[in-house]
Parts: C-alpha cells; sequence; structure tokens
C-alpha cells in the first residue's frame, strides 16, 4: 500500500498537537505562556521528530511495494506481453493473404494409348485488400507429355462486394457457365479423376474461363428459397476453321486469351434453390465466333444444371447427385471454301449436345473406420457432334469410381471407363487412379 | 437427341430481363442495411460478439447447408481466424452466398478453431 500524501498530513498534525498537548503540559499551568526560547526548541525538536518520522515513512513504502507491488506489476508485464503477441499476430497489416490450391498425382492406362503417369499443382493465391474487395488468382503448373512444364493463368481477377446482393469484378475468371468449371472441377472436389465430355479441355462445349468483368450475388427468395445470378461480358471463343486439323472444324477455340472480333461475349447463369439441397440452373452464352475474313458466325450456348446434396441418417451418409446438359448452337458456315485445306468445300449443321449425370454416395455415418471413408461414384457422360462435320463422332461413357477419403480434402480416386463411339472411331476404355490434395 | 436454334435476337428480351433485375438488386441492395460490415465479428470470448451474432443454432444450419454443396465440409480448426476471413471472402464471391450466410458461417468458423 501507498502512503498517501494526506493520510501523512494527518499524522503530521495529530503528532503537532500531542506534540504540543505534551509540551504544553509540561509548562506552569499559571500562566499558559510560552517564552520564545520555548518555543523554537520546542519547534526545532517536533521538525526533528517530524523528519524522522518521514523518513521512516519513506523506508518503510519502498518496502512494502516490493512485496506486493513487484509481484502485481511481473503479472501485468506477463499479461502485457500476451497481449501485445495477440495484437500482433492479427494486426498483419489491414490486407489479408492465403495461399491455397491443390495438388494431383495420377496414373492412366487407355487402350490404345501408352500408359502414363502424371502430376500437377494449382497454387491459389487470395488477397483480401478490405472486407469488401477480393483478388483471386490461381496458377496451374501441367506436365504436358511432350513438353516442359506448362504454366496457365487459370484465373487472375478482383471482385467488389457492392452491396449483400451484388458483387462485380474484372479479370479472368472461372466462366459461370454451367457448374462444372466454377465449382467442381477442382480435383479434389471432382469425384472422378477426369472431366466430364462437355467440359473436357479438348473438345468441350463450354469455356473454362474468361476474361472480362462480371457482376453476381445471391437474393433470398420468400423466407426458405434461395436465388443467384452471374452474368459477364468477355472475350469470345473462336471458330475451329479447319486449317489446323480437318476434325477441328466448326468447333470452338476456347483458350484464346485476346478476342478474334470486336463483339464480345455475353453470358451468364441463374441459379434457383427451392430447397437448402437442391438447386437448378440455367446458363447461356452468346458471342461471335469469326475469325478476320471469315463470314459472320453467331454462336449460342445454353446449360442447365441440377445438383441435389443429402447428408442424412436415413441413407447413412451423403448423396450427392449432378447433372447437366449443354446446348451448342453455332451458325452454319463453309469451310476450306477454296479446297486449299484438302478437305473442303464442306457445310454441315453445326449443332452440338452434350451432357452426363453423376450420383455419389459416401456411408459417412458408418460405424466402420475405412467404410465411411469409402465413396462411390458412378458417371454417365455423352456428346453428338455435327453428323457431317470431318471426322466426326458422337461419344458416350459410363465410367464407375470408388473414392477413398483420407481427409475432407484429400482423396485418392480410382475409376474405370468403359467408352462407346460411333462413325468408326475407336472405343478407348481406359483405367484411372487420382491422389489429389486440397489444401 | 434435342437439339434448339435459338435465334440471338431471343437474347434480347433475357438481357433486358437481366439488366433491369441488375438495377433493382443494386438500387434495393444499397438502401437495405448492410450486413457486408463485418467489424462486429470479433474473436470468440469478445461479450460484443457474443451478443451481436447470429444464434449458434442459425449459423450451424447456415453452415451444413451451404458449405456441403460444392465439396466437403472442412474443419474449423483447420485455418486461423484471419485465413478463414479470407477463404471465406472467395466462397461468397464464388457460392453467391448470402450476406448474413457469409458473416454467420464466418462467426462460427473463428469460433471454432
Ligand atoms: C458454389 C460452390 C461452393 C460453395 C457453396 C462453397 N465452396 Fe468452398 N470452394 C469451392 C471451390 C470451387 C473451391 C476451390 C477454389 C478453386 O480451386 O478455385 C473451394 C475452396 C474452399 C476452401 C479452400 C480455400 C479457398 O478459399 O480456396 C475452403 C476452406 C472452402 N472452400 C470452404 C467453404 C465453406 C466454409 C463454405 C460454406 C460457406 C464453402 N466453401 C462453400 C466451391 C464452393
Amino acid at each position: 500500500m501507498l502512503i498517501r500524501p494526506k493520510t501523512t498530513l494527518v499524522v503530521i498534525a495529530t503528532l503537532w498537537m500531542l506534540g504540543g498537548g505534551i509540551a504544553l503540559g509540561e509548562q506552569p499551568d499559571s500562566d499558559n505562556v510560552v517564552s520564545r526560547e520555548e518555543y523554537d526548541n520546542l519547534k526545532k525538536e517536533f521538525e526533528a521528530f517530524r523528519e524522522q518520522m518521514l523518513k521512516t515513512n519513506q523506508n518503510r513504502a519502498p518496502a512494502k511495494m516490493d512485496q506486493e507491488t513487484q509481484e502485481y506489476l511481473q503479472y501485468l508485464e506477463t499479461e502485457l506481453g500476451v497481449v501485445k503477441d495477440l495484437a500482433l499476430a492479427s494486426q498483419q497489416g489491414s490486407t489479408k493473404f492465403l495461399v491455397t490450391g491443390y495438388a494431383t498425382a495420377g496414373f492412366t492406362d487407355r487402350r490404345g494409348e501408352n500408359s502414363t503417369f502424371d502430376a500437377g499443382f494449382n497454387p491459389i493465391f487470395l488477397w483480401e485488400l478490405n472486407d469488401r474487395l477480393l483478388f483471386e488468382g490461381e496458377i496451374e503448373l501441367e506436365l504436358p507429355g511432350d513438353a516442359e512444364t506448362e504454366t496457365n493463368l487459370e484465373y487472375a481477377n478482383a471482385s467488389y462486394l457492392v452491396n449483400d446482393y451484388v458483387t462485380v469484378g474484372a479479370g479472368k475468371f472461372l466462366t459461370p457457365f454451367g457448374i462444372f468449371n466454377e465449382r467442381l472441377h477442382p480435383a479434389w472436389i471432382n469425384k472422378l479423376p477426369d472431366r466430364p465430355l462437355p467440359y473436357g479441355s479438348e473438345g468441350g462445349l463450354a469455356p473454362v474461363s474468361s476474361t472480362g468483368a462480371f457482376v453476381r450475388g445471391g437474393i433470398p427468395v420468400g423466407k426458405t428459397m434461395k436465388g443467384n445470378y452471374a452474368f459477364f461480358l468477355s472475350n469470345g471463343p473462336e471458330l475451329n476453321i479447319g486449317d489446323v486439323a480437318a476434325s477441328e472444324a466448326g468447333s470452338l477455340k476456347f483458350h484464346n486469351n485476346a478476342d478474334s472480333n470486336n463483339n464480345k461475349a455475353f453470358g451468364g447463369r441463374v441459379g434457383f434453390l427451392p430447397i437448402p439441397e437442391l438447386e437448378a440452373g440455367y446458363s447461356f452464352m452468346y458471342f461471335q465466333a469469326q475469325p478476320d475474313g471469315f463470314t459472320n458466325v453467331d454462336v449460342v450456348l445454353h446449360a442447365i444444371d441440377v445438383s441435389y446434396i443429402r447428408d442424412s441418417d436415413a441413407l447413412g451418409g451423403v448423396i450427392d447427385a449432378r447433372f447437366e446438359w449443354v446446348w451448342s448452337d453455332v451458325d452454319d458456315a463453309t469451310y476450306d471454301a477454296d479446297g486449299s485445306l484438302g478437305f473442303g468445300p464442306t457445310r454441315f449443321n453445326n449443332s452440338r449436345d452434350g451432357g452426363y449425370a453423376q450420383v455419389a454416395y459416401r456411408p459417412s455415418k458408418n460405424g466402420n473406420k475405412v467404410i465411411k471413408k469409402l465413396e462411390g461414384v458412378v458417371r454417365y457422360d455423352w456428346l453428338n457432334n455435327p453428323n457431317g462435320a470431318p471426322e466426326s463422332f458422337d461419344e458416350e461413357r459410363y465410367t464407375c469410381g470408388l473414392n477413398y477419403w483420407l481427409t475432407p480434402s484429400t482423396v485418392v480416386k480410382a475409376a474405370y471407363q468403359m467408352d462407346n463411339k460411333d462413325n468408326g472411331a475407336n472405343d478407348a476404355d481406359a483405367f484411372l487412379v487420382q491422389a489429389a490434395i486440397g489444401f | 437427341m434435342l437439339r434448339s436454334r435459338v435465334e440471338s435476337k431471343n437474347l434480347i428480351p433475357a438481357v433486358a430481363t437481366a439488366t433491369v433485375m441488375l438495377i433493382g438488386l443494386t438500387i434495393l441492395g444499397c438502401q437495405r442495411p448492410e450486413t457486408t460490415d463485418r467489424k462486429a465479428v470479433e474473436p470468440e470470448g469478445h461479450p460484443q460478439a457474443q451478443a451481436e451474432a447470429v444464434p449458434i443454432k442459425g449459423r450451424a444450419q447456415m453452415w451444413s447447408e451451404n458449405c456441403m454443396r460444392c465439396h466437403n465440409i472442412r474443419d474449423p480448426k483447420s485455418l486461423s481466424d484471419t485465413e478463414w476471413q479470407v477463404a471465406l471472402h472467395q466462397m461468397r464471391v464464388r457460392g453467391n452466398l448470402l450476406a448474413e450466410e457469409h458473416k454467420g458461417i464466418l462467426e462460427l468458423m473463428q469460433a471454432g478453431n
């Protein structure tokens, strides 16, 4: 305890009075008068006494502080250290950064091809500049069969939360057309080792990513239902005129990063969730695809998607069902008009469609430690190409897979694929294995 | 086999509807009180967070309803508070989450790690 100045004064005053009383008490009662000399002596005595008192107090106070206060100070110091550490840890400047992504290791044994191992690494960089502004970027590092490591900028865009219902953004983004590319393609999410035919990176019907700007958001519908939307304006894909391979004539090149004409692509998707487990969506995309010097070719893409995901005690686990159907309608055109490419002139009805239906079941509520981590998947996918196009064929596949989930984002997948092509093309049945980690 | 030919002029009503819808949403969204602001979100144990937070049951339901629509649910412990903030910002955009879902699930993840 500290000795307060007020207390000291009271003590002094009391002593003074006492001292005075004693002094006075020593005086003869008769005249009650103190001589100057007596007074000065008494005063000196008292001053000496007071000084002694103060000295004693001064010496005693720190001694007391040492015991209690020092302990308290020590406690405060430790606490302060903890608080400081916490503050520093959570401060990290005002921007927040997360490195995430995924990696794969795979093996494919396809009929008519040499079996091969492959590996991929997709780091993702997320940078939250403030509560509303986010940058996301993904680099895809792949090992193509015949070249050095290939680097692709899968996406790189910034988005801004304008309000509760509207987010705008620009850059290169996964195209919100259908759901596979935007939501399901990362290897730790995709339940099979490969992509379904309509979203194949070669010969697919829709873009994986687009360069431009987007606006999107979610809206409550009534009390329990929800809706969502995503629209974009971007560089449009380019028509393949068959100058590299006749079989590609009439298909679309989705990987062109610069537009081939001044007509931009416009597209988007609207989704509706009547109940949380069920979502249905409709997507569209419109653009002109002709390269310089080719007749105008309008393209309209449409897709529908339905997802049903339910975690239920009655089912003993999680059921995940997806269905997508994509239509591609490209204006008819004459390819190799002057015959210089060796396959024309040819003109055909350039309409395509493809889709997949996939069901997965994981008995996640099973008591057995191994069984609860297993997941069975079946998928049927198809792609119908124009009948009159050079070297064109339709294809359908049945794929059955078994997955083992080591963690919620680490999985080992094994699948067998039965392939069926028409027009005399080789059926390429395949055995596929893939390990994927999302981090 | 279903083959639909859609003329480009059919897109005009679709584009017009979308534009009107977006303008409507922007205006509506700007007038409504915003739940985007996450100032109320504090680490667990902070009294203010308890008082202003979405009820636990609501948050857990939001989590299970939203976060398994595309992929398996991850352990809240797998990321730190700051990391969840960034990851959920990406999910808000990618999954078109509602603002209150974003806020509620973030609170739940930050409380559970
Ligand atoms: C619309 C689909 C969708 C929904 C809904 C969704 N996610 Fe994701 N999530 C993804 C995709 C796709 C990725 C992978 C990102 C990539 O590879 O571009 C991902 C990645 C993640 C990651 C890894 C880090 C990151 O940000 O990339 C975490 C953690 C995550 N999601 C948590 C959640 C949580 C929690 C929810 C519930 C609010 C949620 N997700 C809802 C699609 C979704």
